[in-house]
C-alpha cells in the first residue's frame, strides 16, 4: 500500500484517537479544578 | 493503540479488512450490553451509598465513565484472548475479531490502554479504594476468569462471576472510600445471581460450548446436576436479596419488591428443573437479566 493511501485510510481513526486524548485531558483538568475548589 | 502490526505488509495482506476497522467495530469490542449492566449496577451502588448527595455530580459521572470504560476494556482483552473459541461458537462468531475486522494486536492494546486510563482517572478523580477495586475487578475478569478458569473448570462462572459483582461495590467506594457490609451485600447479590443466569444460557447453548471446548457444567456434569445447582444458588439469593433492608440501606418498598422478584426467580428455576426441553431455560435467562435491573432499580427508587 502506498504511504499516502495508508494515511488516508487511517485518518479517521487517528483523528478520533486525538479527539479522545483531548477529551481525557479536559476531563482531568475539570476534575482537578473541582478538587482544588472543594479543598479550600 | 498499536499500529505496527496492522501496517506491516504481512498482516495487511493476511487480513485486509483489519486496516479498515470502523469506530463501531472498536465500540463492539467494549461489549456494550455487558457494559450497560455494569453501568447500571455501579450507579445503583453509588446512589445508595451514604452521603451520595455530597459527591460532586461531575465526579460521580466520572466514576461511572471509569467503570464503563474499564468494563469495556476488560471485554476487549477477553475478546482478544478468546478469539479462537469465539470463531467456532454460533453466538460469538460474528464478533469483530473472528471476522478479521480488527487486528488482534490492536484489540489487545486498545483494551490495555483503556484499562490503565480508567484506573488512573478513577484514582485521580475519586479515591484509591475505588481505583483499587476497579483494577482488581479487571484483573479478576481477564486473568482469573478468561485466561485461567474459563477453559479449565466447570466452576468457571462461579468464581469468575465475582468480577461482574464488583460494580456496585466500586460505585459505593467512589462515594465513601470504604468497603462495608452493605456494599458487600450488593456484591453478594450479583455473585449468587451469576451462576443460575449463565447456566440457564449454557443449558440451551450447550452444543455451542461443547464445540468450543469450554467446560460448562451442563456439558461436564449433565443437565440434571446443573439444574439442581442452579436451584441451590437461586434459594441462597433470597436472604441475600433481602439483606439490604436488614442492613439499613433499603426500606419496606425494596423488601417487598425484592421478595417478589426473587420468589419469581426461584419459580422460573423450578420450571427449568422439571422441563425436559430448553424453553424454560431461555425464559429464565431472559427473566434473570430483567431481575437484576429490576432489583437494583427498586433499591434506587426506595432511596428516593
Amino acid at each position: 500500500m502506498p504511504h499516502e493511501e495508508l494515511h488516508k485510510t487511517k485518518k479517521k481513526k487517528n483523528f478520533t484517537t486525538l479527539a479522545l486524548i483531548f477529551a481525557w485531558i479536559a476531563l482531568i483538568w475539570i476534575v482537578t479544578m473541582i478538587k482544588v475548589n472543594h479543598a479550600g | 493503540m498499536s499500529t505496527t502490526s496492522s501496517t506491516t505488509p504481512t498482516n495487511t495482506s493476511k487480513n485486509p479488512d483489519a486496516i479498515n476497522a470502523s469506530i463501531g467495530d472498536y465500540f463492539s469490542l467494549l461489549k456494550p450490553k455487558v457494559m450497560s449492566l455494569v453501568v447500571f449496577t455501579g450507579f445503583a451502588g453509588l446512589w445508595v451509598a451514604p452521603n451520595a448527595a455530597d459527591l460532586h455530580p461531575f465526579l460521580a459521572a466520572t466514576a461511572i465513565l471509569c467503570l464503563a470504560v474499564n468494563a469495556g476494556a476488560a471485554g476487549a482483552i477477553n475478546m482478544w484472548f478468546d478469539r479462537d473459541i469465539d470463531a467456532v461458537m454460533k453466538r460469538t462468531k460474528n464478533r469483530a475479531l473472528p471476522l478479521g475486522k480488527i487486528d488482534p494486536d490492536e484489540a489487545l492494546s486498545f483494551g490495555l490502554v483503556l484499562t490503565v486510563l480508567s484506573i488512573l482517572t478513577m484514582s485521580l478523580a475519586l479515591n484509591w479504594v475505588a481505583a483499587g477495586l476497579l483494577a482488581f475487578a479487571n484483573f479478576f475478569y481477564v486473568v482469573i476468569y478468561t485466561i485461567w478458569l474459563k477453559r479449565s473448570t466447570p466452576q468457571n462462572i462461579v468464581i469468575g462471576g465475582a468480577s461482574g459483582a464488583f460494580p456496585p461495590m466500586i460505585g459505593w467506594a467512589a462515594v465513601t472510600g470504604d468497603i462495608t457490609l452493605a456494599s458487600l451485600s450488593l456484591f453478594a447479590l450479583i455473585f449468587f445471581w451469576t451462576p443460575p443466569h449463565f447456566w440457564a444460557l449454557a443449558l440451551y447453548m450447550n452444543d455451542d460450548y461443547k464445540k468450543a471446548g469450554v467446560p460448562m457444567l451442563p456439558a461436564t456434569h449433565g443437565e440434571k446436576h446443573t439444574k439442581i445447582h442452579m436451584m441451590i444458588y437461586s434459594i441462597i439469593m433470597m436472604p441475600i436479596a433481602l439483606s439490604p433492608y436488614f442492613l439499613g440501606i433499603a426500606g419496606t418498598a425494596y423488601l417487598i419488591s425484592a421478595g417478589l422478584l426473587t420468589a419469581f426467580f426461584i419459580y422460573t428455576n423450578i420450571r427449568v428443573l422439571f422441563d425436559k426441553t430448553h424453553k424454560s431455560a431461555k425464559l429464565m435467562f431472559g427473566y434473570s437479566v430483567f431481575y437484576l435491573f429490576a432489583i437494583f432499580l427498586a433499591l434506587m427508587i426506595d432511596k428516593v
